[in-house]
């Protein structure tokens, strides 16, 4: 079978790649294996003071031109009824509204997103993914944001 | 030399009191990143390069560079 050359299927490529990787840490981890647009980690666990010890992970693969490992991703989507465990509201945590179709399809589909920017990414390319920035990055970065409750709920 | 749990994997560091510097050499991640550590009273803070590791902390994370979004 002839190797696909196109941007979609080089991201193709790499995810699978990346995904091997997260396996290697995350259990039930799953892409979308028609256009490479998005990453899902079934099992992601969160420390205490949040409502739930694990959570859903949806990462919204940057698919434009330039597209990932380019681009890094930006926000991320997690259980819609997140809260802290003592029912507080979290900060730059959304439910609702979204500026593009797929912002809406996800809430719409019941999920919550955070919104988080990365203001510097430097992956690598071909099949150096671990001297770069990657997904395995982009979830450790997560897992900071899910530490960081105390400034997310106030206190 | 010490052993830390950095990215929820066990890296040993070759000082005795490493700086944020010295972790992410250990760790083989980008020097560009930040680390970010955890203190006692759920507290994260963000460790300069420079400064030593707390004793005191409770998980050490380096990740990409980030802002929260409104």
């Amino acid at each position: 079978m002839a190797t696909d050359l196109s941007a979609a299927g080089r991201r193709r490529s790499r995810l699978q790649a990346e995904v091997q990787l997260l396996a290697q840490r995350y259990r039930d981890v799953s892409f979308d294996r028609q256009d490479a647009s998005w990453v899902h980690i079934g099992r992601f666990p969160v420390p205490g003071g949040w409502n739930r010890p694990q959570v859903e992970i949806l990462i919204d693969v940057p698919h434009g031109n330039p597209g990932y490992p380019s681009v890094a991703p930006q926000w991320f989507w997690t259980d819609r009824d997140l809260r802290t465990s003592d029912g507080r509201a979290i900060q730059h945590f959304f439910t609702s509204g979204g500026s593009s179709l797929a912002d809406r399809s996800y809430t719409t589909k019941g999920w919550g997103h955070f919104c988080i920017h990365v203001t510097s990414w430097l992956p690598s390319s071909g099949l150096r993914i671990r001297e770069g920035h990657n997904l395995l990055s982009y979830l450790d970065l997560i897992a900071a944001v899910f530490r960081d409750r105390q400034r997310l709920a106030g206190g | 030399m010490g052993r830390y749990v950095i990215n929820g994997e066990v890296v040993d560091v070759r000082e005795d009191r490493p700086i944020g510097a010295h972790l992410k050499e250990a760790a083989g991640i980008n020097g560009d990143d930040w680390v970010m550590v955890t203190m006692p009273n759920g507290q994260i803070l963000r460790l300069p390069d420079q400064d030593p590791l707390p004793s005191e902390v409770t998980d050490v994370t380096i990740v990409p560079r980030y802002q929260y979004g409104h």
